[in-house]
């Protein structure tokens, strides 16, 4: 009888977190290449590179609320090319949050993806492969202590508004008088119907938060979608107030693919304008990319950078916070291998 | 090889059993320069016979076969440089993509061309020349012409010939020993690939090349769409 109950009170503790478990899925997506870039901390030489490997947990969980259902994500870099976890950072913490959603909307709180990335940025961005020539110009792409309010999807159309509150103190050297709870907030819409996509946001910084200077960031994308083509165009401008990355950098992208069974082949123009630097140039970039399978590509990318973008590319600022994220500018070919689960 | 094997010798088999009934017209309406072709074709079979054959048999014997299979390869990629142009002069821009990726990924993943990693990738070879580019085009191909060393050819095909050595990547190669060196390479290569098939050749071996050569041509130039008159009581 004793038995009974201990081995019944063991399998009851074994089921209990296998139930728990149920619906956390573990996913990843491993990457790797070689890429030959021509930055200044690196000459020209070939380098077996990770092209920002990922892996994360991420599920649903019963509230016991009608209608209304929790989720969770967690998700870090995984090095590939020396194998690292990684720790902080922009490029390395990526998402941790929690949220509930329903027919109302979605609220989250944690480490997330912008609305200003995921509506106008990643319009031109997803779908290229190397990490670094791939990412220009992408300011907020992932904020820590943010919540924020997704509206459910209304005949395709969306509005989002995140608010960053990181605790940072007032009172920065040619900053903000006033102590604001709220760093940043970010305030953006999306219409999608038919091929066709429209996304908007606008993005306010506060200068404590970003140190130096109020930054202001209005983006605005579209794409069209038709058969095998997809073009689309991005346009964001940013505004500093003191002007350490400049008082005015404009980034305009436009950029197509063709989708050839499980071949794709694409291109996308950059222009980046800067007046404090008084800096004006393009980047090039041309990819063909393999699917092999659902869950695995090949990909060869090159792209083509003016010497004045190396020159600020390097000045750029506040990474580690996700602001002016340039990553490592030069004439890079990059050739990578990429497994999903 | 076994698929790229039994695919020739089924081109070749069904050349064949065209080529039958096909000649005698062909003769006539095709090549009204036999005389002047033939005797070229004679010149060109001495060189064969003393100098490019023993070479490329000697070259196939004294060569492993994964070095063969690399170098045809690697002469493959290059002319998929030519593919492309040819694809996008005849607005094909499906298969212009493919080549591009062909190139691209066999340039890189397979190592400068000498490994076809894009085949069993799923993405098949478009083959195409200027001369195919004038064809679809609608240009006829004029007479059956053999040329001095370059084999059979029609005026049409001949006359193209400068358009596709200028968008040759090896003439581009600026030092002239290695230039050489890879057309060389490229003769003995495409050469020896040759042995295999030529030993279906039967009968009168001018007329079955020329016979070969037109039929081929046709099916190329139509993407393998080819017209076949059967008679009234087959």
């Amino acid at each position: 009888m004793k038995k009974s109950l201990i081995a019944l009170a063991v399998a009851g503790a074994m089921t209990a977190p296998i139930v728990a478990q149920a619906d956390a899925t573990l996913y990843g997506s491993i990457r790797v290449g070689l890429a030959n870039a021509d930055t200044s901390d690196n000459d020209g030489d070939w380098q077996v590179t990770d092209e920002t490997s990922r892996i994360g947990i991420k599920g649903d969980v019963d509230l016991g609320l009608e209608g209304t259902t929790g989720y969770f994500q967690f998700e870090t870099r995984l090095r590939a090319d020396n194998g690292e976890f990684a720790g902080v950072g922009e490029k390395n913490a990526r998402l941790a949050l929690v949220g509930a959603k329903g027919a109302w909307g979605a609220a989250q709180a944690g480490r997330m993806y912008t609305p200003h990335w995921l509506w106008t940025s990643s319009v031109a961005d997803a779908g290229w492969n190397h990490a670094n020539a791939g990412v220009i110009r992408e300011v907020g792409l992932r904020q820590p202590n943010t919540v924020a309010y997704i509206s459910p999807d209304m005949s395709g159309f969306q509005i989002a508004g995140a608010a960053i509150m990181g605790g940072v103190a007032g009172d920065a050297a040619g900053g903000d008088e006033n102590d604001n709870d709220m760093d940043a907030y970010n305030v953006a819409a999306k219409f999608s119907a038919a091929g066709a996509f429209v996304g908007l946001s606008y993005m306010s910084v506060d200068s404590d938060y970003i140190g130096g200077s109020d930054y202001d960031i209005l983006g605005v994308a579209a794409s069209y979608t038709v058969d095998a083509f997809k073009v689309y165009a991005r346009y964001q401008d940013e505004e500093s107030v003191l002007g350490t990355v400049g008082d005015d950098i404009e980034t305009t992208q436009v950029g197509g693919s063709y989708t050839i069974g499980d071949t794709i082949l694409q291109a996308r123009w950059t222009n980046i304008d800067s007046t404090a630097a008084g800096t004006d140039g393009d980047q090039w970039m041309v990819g063909v990319q393999q699917n092999l399978g659902k869950r695995a590509r090949v990909w060869v990318e090159y792209a083509d950078v003016d010497d004045e973008l190396v020159e600020i590319g390097e000045d750029f600022t506040n990474e580690a916070r996700g602001f002016a994220n340039t990553g490592g500018f030069g004439d890079t070919l990059s050739i990578g291998y990429r497994l999903d689960f | 090889m076994l698929t790229s094997s039994l695919r020739s010798g089924i081109t070749a088999a069904s050349l064949g059993v065209v080529l039958v009934a096909a000649p005698v017209m062909a003769e006539t309406e095709q090549d009204p320069w036999e005389g002047f072709n033939r005797s070229i074709y004679s010149f060109n079979e001495t060189v064969d016979r003393y100098a490019l054959k023993p070479l490329a048999q000697g070259y196939r014997y004294v060569t492993p076969d994964v070095a063969e299979k690399g170098v045809s390869n690697f002469f493959d990629n290059i002319a998929d440089v030519g593919n492309l142009f040819n694809n996008l002069l005849q607005f094909k821009f499906e298969a212009a993509g493919k080549t591009f990726a062909r190139l691209t990924f066999n340039s890189t993943f397979g190592l400068a061309g000498l490994i076809d990693v894009a085949t069993p990738m799923g993405i098949e070879a478009h083959e195409e020349d200027f001369g195919q580019t004038l064809g679809y085009w609608g240009v006829g191909s004029g007479p059956y012409l053999m040329l001095p060393l370059l084999g059979p050819s029609t005026v049409r095909d001949g006359l193209a010939k400068p358009v596709d050595w200028m968008v040759d990547p090896v003439g581009d190669v600026d030092h002239v020993p290695t230039r050489n060196t890879l057309y060389g390479l490229r003769l003995v290569d495409t050469r020896s690939r040759l042995l295999k098939a030529e030993q279906i050749i039967s009968g009168d071996k001018y007329a079955f090349i020329r016979d070969a050569y037109l039929q081929r041509r046709e099916y190329q130039i139509n993407d393998g769409a080819v017209k076949v008159k059967y008679d009234s009581d087959f």
